[in-house]
């Protein structure tokens, strides 16, 4: 028996198309229409790298990482299974020799190579965010820091991924998948807390003592202390993207003020 | 007549023993009170080509679907070279090429790339790849276009692009799920070219249609299936006099 490594991604043609084959440009572009296209971004990339080493905004980094790879991971993995249905090419994947495991394995991990590089672009943001807060780019602490929130926030985008992949292939509709990814995103990281504030008010009003241990800051700042240890090897995402929101509320306030206002009223 | 491995054969015409490639038994399937396919019973030898006929909803493409392994039959079987596919769907996939009728191409890629990622899913040997791949783009006569984007090629070539995916591991029984659906004239006569030829290289070839006339001047023999039940009547004797029913 192969490894796993070989079987899954050196031998796997599904990895290789969906990682190359499939985003490569089938038509040949004239050069200045790849520019005109790419250079917006590169501008943008570095104006954002300069007001980030100036101003600090590690907050705004972490929300900018949260929203493109948590927004790209439904977008990225929604059709991945839908397509074989839509484009009626399952019938003749499965029967290839392809294992079960290559097929799924080779779809998710073109995937999570893409968000890794997504990651990667934010990196050196996080960093020089990181060194104008905290005055000390060469200490360990702040690498672990870099680490740990690309820890909380890739690893949300790997389970987000992972549940869309599992959408499109109970759902078989590349759409479907994306709007109940998308949905259920925006209910366990919006609507939840807003419901368990809601509970807690309610409790309050009743005339229950101040549940302060069960407020989302609490749980928000235990989760993000945790995260300092080296527990977080079985780090939960969803406790972790509850951690992340929090600490973001801590350091702007008026952005997640409302989280805040409404478990602590 | 039964060989020492428990595998049935029959007679040729001479009178030699000949191992039966493909003997379909009792194939049932039901789906919930409807009996999509009754009983069907059949045996095919290496280079029958066998029209496949009957109206929309006669059990035609549920009964290719169940010997290209993809739907279980409620009873019955199918044993192709010894394998049963019912008992070793995985053993039997190898022998079998499925060309379903509604099919799509991966996007993005070269008609050439298309067979390789095809070539490798089906496990061939790196180094043999290369010379697979020729060998049934020149068998398909899309040798000129191995470099087109697929999604450019015209519908009659991907057609034949979807069956020279299906000849690369070199299957013994070939599945053909209506093939000559939403092809002009001209692309339907290299279609039956293409596969007089591929029945001259021994391969059984099972090719379902609606359209009797279609099928009528390759198949050697042919079927008729309605309501599920496959019958062999004077009425496909007068389209295809040439055709004879299968060993039933």
């Amino acid at each position: 028996m192969k490894p796993l490594w070989q079987r899954w991604v050196v031998e796997n043609p599904v990895f290789r198309y969906h990682l190359l084959g499939q985003t490569r440009l089938t038509v040949a572009r004239p050069l200045w229409q790849v520019l005109s296209v790419a250079l917006p971004f590169v501008v943008i990339y570095f104006w954002l790298a300069y007001q980030v080493a100036t101003n600090g905004l590690p907050a705004l980094v972490i929300t900018l990482e949260v929203f493109a790879l948590w927004l790209l991971a439904p977008l990225m993995t929604h059709s991945l299974f839908a397509m074989e249905f839509e484009k009626a090419t399952w019938d003749m994947l499965v029967l290839t020799r392809l294992t079960a495991g290559q097929i799924v394995m080779g779809k998710f991990l073109s995937r999570f190579v893409m968000l890794l590089v997504f990651a990667s672009l934010f990196t050196p943001l996080l960093w020089l965010a990181a060194n104008r807060e905290f005055n000390d780019m060469a200490s360990p602490l702040m690498v672990l820091w870099g680490l740990k929130v690309q820890w909380v926030i890739v690893s949300w985008a790997i389970l987000v991924s992972a549940v869309t992949l599992w959408l499109s292939y109970h759902l078989r509709r590349g759409m479907v998948a994306a709007a109940a990814s998308f949905a259920g995103q925006v209910f366990v990281l919006f609507i939840l807390p807003i419901f368990w504030a809601l509970f807690l008010t309610l409790l309050q009003i009743a005339g229950a003592p101040d549940p302060s241990y069960l407020r989302l800051e609490t749980l928000g700042r235990f989760t993000w202390f945790f995260s300092w240890s080296w527990l977080p090897i079985v780090y939960n995402p969803i406790v972790a993207a509850v951690g992340l929101l929090s600490f973001g509320q801590a350091l702007t306030p008026r952005f997640f003020g409302a989280f805040g206002k409404a478990s602590s009223i | 007549m039964e060989d020492g491995e428990g595998r049935v054969g029959r007679a040729d015409r001479k009178g030699r023993k000949v191992m039966a490639m493909l003997e379909v038994r009792n194939l049932r399937k039901e789906f919930g009170q409807l009996v999509a396919v009754k009983d069907l019973s059949f045996t095919l030898q290496p280079g029958d080509i066998f029209g496949y006929i009957g109206p929309n909803g006669a059990g035609k493409t549920t009964t290719l679907r169940m010997l290209a392994t993809l739907l279980e039959p409620t009873s019955g079987t199918a044993i192709i070279n010894g394998v049963d596919i019912v008992k070793e769907p995985e053993a039997a996939r190898p022998l079998i090429g499925f060309m379903p009728d509604f099919f799509g191409l991966y996007e993005g890629i070269t008609a050439y790339e298309y067979l390789a990622f095809f070539a490798e899913a089906y496990g061939i040997p790196p180094a043999e790849r290369k010379q697979v791949i020729e060998n049934v783009l020149e068998l398909t006569d899309l040798t000129v276009k191995r470099d087109a984007n697929v999604e450019t090629l015209s519908r009659g070539m991907q057609q034949r692009l979807c069956l020279a995916k299906t000849l690369l591991h070199d299957p013994l029984l070939l599945l053909l799920d209506e093939p000559a659906s939403g092809l002009d004239p001209r692309a339907r006569a290299e279609l039956k070219e293409l596969l007089k030829e591929i029945g001259a290289m021994g391969k059984i070839v099972i090719v379902s249609s609606h359209i009797l006339p279609e099928l009528s001047d390759f198949c050697n023999k042919s079927a008729s299936l309605r309501r599920a039940t496959y019958f062999f009547g004077a009425m496909w004797k007068q389209f295809c006099g040439n055709c004879s029913p299968p060993n039933c």
